[in-house]
């Protein structure tokens, strides 16, 4: 009878998490815990973070079929959004809900910063070819340039899904580090006398622009770029829901209840892909590496873009707005403002700053679409 | 490589054409919509005169005589014209004047509105 109490004991113990964890694996939950003091003490995009760690510790504890490619599994089934791109235009949705594209529309020329940080996308993408990534791998690890999360994650998901844990962590990690990464380079490539421009106010805009510009925008980017008629399409019906006014219910939802569910679901599904064996590689180092280059280069050219507008207008753009083509919304606005602020204290660059900001959501979309026609 | 630099250019070059061609769009809409002359129209029918000083007068139409307009105070007007001043975005040193205001009747049926607002 003993004996027998003893070899269920055993077995029991034999077939525990404890007893079958690899390394790695306990590496992982490791790795995961960190993410989550990073999210939860110091703040680093805590909406999107907190459920990709947890996630990723899900998918790290052993037979708990908890992983994205567990068969049968709850996490293999909600991945099913990630998949078949469902969920990050959803998220699109909610954020077109909560984004006033007033600064742009009143200053249109800010689409021009917005397509000059998109720079940094592509010449990653020559960085993580030369490195031996496959083309679609490059073009995944690429668009971590474009400071968007949701864009990322479904460009990765349709190119390199292999790649979505290392690429979704760099993206997010990198968007709550804009404001340590940009302000050595902004300072770096401006004078003081650009960072001291105190630009016009803007023209108020009336409700019909308002109205209208997402259509129009819709319209015009899916025509020139049908893939991303998805993540665009879905930002201006967001927009359209916020401006229009008429249907106040729906842009409720979209910028509240959707919005927090799509996130919960799309976060734990992307951690639940960064299991031991995929992530714990050389290449989830090169990504991290490479997100970064990609993000400083986008910096770098959004700020030269900014240069050559303040010569062409003859001192009247401040160069510094042009940071704030990543689209890290709102948070390289902030940094322009912060920047502009500390070379002159009356300076207010937020409202400035915000049209590229919003332009760069639409330019990384873009450039998202042109990477999945081409590498598709 | 010549792949990567092949994409690299048409993807530069797609990026900027289309936000080139949709910043060009956008600025010959608004002008399209805006009005040629100095009078910029608000919410309320309450026009907006741009004077060669800073100082912008509002002016509007002549106060509804119905017995429900409640006499205005001080501290409502100072409420409004804050209201006007952030809604127009305008910076601190900005005057306005505002010099009257008038109820205007709803002119939505109850049933619409009571679908707008869900």
């Amino acid at each position: 009878m003993f004996s027998e109490f003893l070899n269920t004991v055993s077995n029991l113990v034999e077939n525990s998490g404890f007893n079958q964890a690899s390394l790695a694996q306990y590496l992982m939950i490791a790795i995961s815990c960190f993410l989550i003091y990073l999210a939860i003490v110091k703040k680093y995009e805590p909406l999107l973070l907190l459920p990709i760690a947890f996630g990723m510790l899900l998918a790290n504890i052993p037979f708990a079929n908890m992983s994205s490619y567990d068969e049968g599994g709850l996490i293999f089934y909600l991945y099913k959004g990630v998949k078949l791109g469902i969920y990050p235009p959803l998220i699109f949705l909610g954020i077109g809900a909560m984004t006033d594209f007033g600064p742009l529309i009143a200053n249109p020329k800010s689409l021009f910063l917005g397509a000059a940080a998109q720079v940094g996308i592509f010449t990653t993408f020559i960085g993580a070819s030369l490195m031996g990534f496959t083309p679609q791998q490059a073009g995944a690890i690429g668009i971590i340039g474009g400071a968007d999360g949701p864009t990322a994650i479904f460009l990765t998901s349709k190119l390199a899904p292999e790649l979505l844990g290392a690429v979704a962590i760099a993206a997010y990690s990198y968007m709550a580090l804009v404001p340590v990464i940009q302000p050595p380079i902004m300072k770096f490539l401006t004078t003081k006398k650009e960072r001291e421009v105190v630009m016009e106010q803007l023209r108020p805009v009336s409700k019909l622009e308002r109205v209208v510009f997402p259509i129009l925008v819709t319209l015009v980017v899916s025509f020139f770029i049908p893939g991303a008629a998805p993540l665009v399409g879905m930002l201006m019906l967001g927009n359209l829901f916020r401006e229009s006014g008429v249907v106040e219910r729906l842009n409720n939802t979209s910028k509240n209840e959707l919005i927090n569910i799509v996130t919960i679901f799309l976060g734990v599904t992307v951690g639940g892909t960064a299991t031991a064996e995929r992530f714990l590689d050389w290449n989830t180092l090169k990504i991290i590496g490479l997100g970064l280059v990609a993000f400083a280069i986008g910096t770098v050219f959004g700020v030269l873009f900014g240069k050559i507008m303040y010569w062409a207008t003859g001192g009247k753009v401040n160069p510094l707005i042009g940071s704030a083509g990543v689209s890290a919304v709102p948070m390289a606005a902030r940094v322009s403002q912060k920047v502009g602020q500390e070379a002159n204290p009356n300076n207010f660059l937020l409202m400035h700053a915000m049209g590229p900001n919003v332009a760069g959501v639409i330019g990384s979309a873009i450039a998202a679409g042109i990477l999945l026609s081409i590498l598709g | 490589m010549n792949f990567a630099i092949n994409v690299t250019f048409v993807g530069i070059t797609v990026v900027f054409t289309s936000l080139i061609a949709l910043s060009l769009i956008v600025f010959l809409f608004s002008k399209l919509l805006s009005s040629k002359s100095s009078r910029v129209k608000m919410r309320g029918n309450i026009d907006i005169k741009h004077k060669e000083s800073d100082v912008k007068v509002i002016e509007n139409y002549i106060m509804d005589n119905s017995d429900n307009c409640n006499v205005l105070k001080g501290e409502l007007v100072a409420v409004i014209t804050s209201s006007i001043l952030a809604g127009m975005s305008t910076t601190p040193g900005c005057k306005i004047r505002i010099k009257s205001f008038k109820r205007i009747p709803q002119t939505s049926p109850v049933w619409n509105r009571i679908t707008r607002k869900g």
